[in-house]
């Protein structure tokens, strides 16, 4: 039954405008990145695929201050179908849904098709984006000379200078498509989650537009609150891919860092389905 | 026989505010039961209990002879069910909303849902989205997506509001296939003098409680058939 219900929500969202509106707005993030980092070039004088697609994607993603995916993240989650349990609640429509597919089904069949639909939309922009860079870029890295400390030198003389990400250097320089798809794919996973973030809000508000509205507004909420109280290093935009310049994070912790709040979202819902009723 | 849905000693509270009392009935397959009363009498709340969207304070329901609270995957029979709103998508054309509800249970073909909604009188090819629907034809549109499956129990809160008086005349002789079929059919109105005759046994919901009552044309409700 849930996976019936996670196919209607497929189809559901396919019908619908935002997962295309969320589709091009990544393509249009990462290109906007990707005309940043490129100017860079005019000076001159950079060795042989220093610019190239991989750092480009990367920096699309976050390693660089050029881009502002980060913002646009929560709104991506959100758009493609963010509302569906609500618009569900707010027409009537959940009480069809229930006595079809029961708490179960419904509920979980929601937040899997939300986390799911969500998730796959960037995960695409974000593949389309690398069709994309691979074309504009060279599809090469620079000569790599070593590394001393967090710094890759990657040419003699006054070129050498700190050029790897910060975590994983290694994967980066033998497999770096391997290495740009584990970025975008925490890019996805996060993103599954702050969809999620609205599933569990529709569980109390009805409200379809209140529903996005705050599913958007926690992320920037921990955001500013984890900037407040000294935690910059740990705040969700920061982790959305400005990780990889901060030499403090580990793999484990990246994951980690989205995969709680996954699960907090998944224990609201079993509670949710065990209660069979909605929240007065 | 048994039957089919079971509400015993079913309370429902919320802080202060009891909607429904000790409320107990049994209804069995191939019945039509009525329940009237005025606005906040408990109807709505003990049809949303009896569909398992509501969980019951105290007291227990039982669907085909299996307790409600222990559904964790499929509930243990097939409900219709009509609520007020009549439960349908607005961004959707009538036919991808019934589809869109068939393809939960996946019983249905495309072929039978269009059959379904040419039988309450809407036209399938209708790309118009039911946001924009008159509320007859939502009512009819809800009244297919609850009859569509032949579910086992059927539940219908104010069925007749909004329809015309040859829809109304219409409505009975669904229930009547639905009740010729098997189905427990359970009815909640202010006025159900239109359907009256389909009803066999009538309840008047008071301050939540159960009281059994007539209708014109109606035995009174006794406690089984």
């Amino acid at each position: 039954m849930i996976s019936r219900m996670v196919r209607l929500d497929w189809i559901r969202a396919l019908h619908g405008v935002g997962i295309w509106i969320a589709l091009l707005l990544t393509v249009a993030v990462m290109a906007m990145a990707f005309s940043q980092y490129s100017t860079v070039e005019v000076f001159g004088g950079y060795p042989p695929a220093y610019f190239n697609a991989y750092q480009a994607l990367l920096s699309g993603l976050g390693y660089s201050p050029d881009t502002f995916f980060f913002l646009v993240i929560p709104i991506l989650a959100v758009l493609p179908n963010g509302d569906s349990l609500a618009l569900d609640r707010e027409s009537g429509a959940d009480g069809s849904f229930l006595v079809r597919a029961g708490w179960h089904g419904y509920l979980w069949g929601r937040f899997l098709g939300n986390a799911t639909v969500a998730g796959a939309t960037v995960f695409v922009g974000l593949l389309i984006s690398g069709i994309v860079a691979s074309f504009l870029f060279p599809v090469a890295l620079p000569h790599y000379l070593g590394v001393a400390g967090h710094a890759a030198f990657t040419h003699q003389g006054v070129y050498g200078q700190e050029y790897q990400p910060f975590v994983w250097p290694a994967l980066f320089w033998h497999a770096p498509w391997l290495y740009v798809l584990l970025v975008m794919g925490v890019a996805t996973i996060a993103t599954g989650v702050l969809a999620v973030i609205a599933t569990v809000a529709a569980l109390w508000i009805r409200r379809r537009v209140v529903v996005l509205v705050v599913a958007v507004a926690i992320f920037f909420a921990a955001d500013m609150g984890g900037q407040l109280v000294g935690l910059r290093a740990w705040v969700p935009s920061e982790m959305v891919g400005n990780y990889l310049s901060n030499y403090t994070h580990a793999p484990a912790g990246i994951l980690a860092y989205w995969i709680v709040p996954g699960l907090v979202m998944s224990a609201i819902t079993w509670w949710r389905v065990r209660s069979h009723e909605w929240p007065h | 026989m048994k039957p089919i849905i079971e509400i015993m000693h079913v309370s429902k509270r919320y802080g202060s505010l009891t909607v429904l009392e000790d409320v107990s009935l049994e209804i069995y397959p191939g019945e039509v039961v009525g329940l009237i009363g005025s606005n906040g009498a408990g109807k709505t709340t003990l049809l949303r209990i009896l569909a398992g969207l509501v969980r019951p304070s105290s007291g227990n329901v039982r669907l085909g002879g299996q307790d409600l609270a222990d559904d964790w995957g499929t509930l243990p029979v097939s409900l219709g069910v009509l609520f007020e709103p009549p439960g349908l998508l607005p961004n959707l054309t009538g036919l991808d909303n019934l589809l869109t509800l068939a393809a939960v249970r996946g019983q249905l073909r495309s072929n039978d849902v269009q059959a379904w909604m040419e039988k309450v009188g809407l036209d399938p090819r209708n790309r118009q989205r039911v946001g924009k629907y008159s509320q007859g034809m939502k009512k009819r549109l809800g009244i297919a997506q609850a009859l569509m499956e032949n579910p086992q129990i059927l539940v219908f809160d104010e069925p007749t509001n909004g329809l015309d008086p040859e829809a109304i005349n219409q409505f009975a002789s669904w229930l009547r296939e639905a009740q010729a079929g098997g189905a427990a059919i359970i009815v909640a109105g202010h006025d159900l003098t239109q359907i009256a005759r389909v009803c066999e046994r009538v309840w008047r919901v008071e301050r939540g409680k159960l009281v059994p009552t007539t209708l014109e044309g109606v035995d009174p409700a006794t406690e089984s058939p």
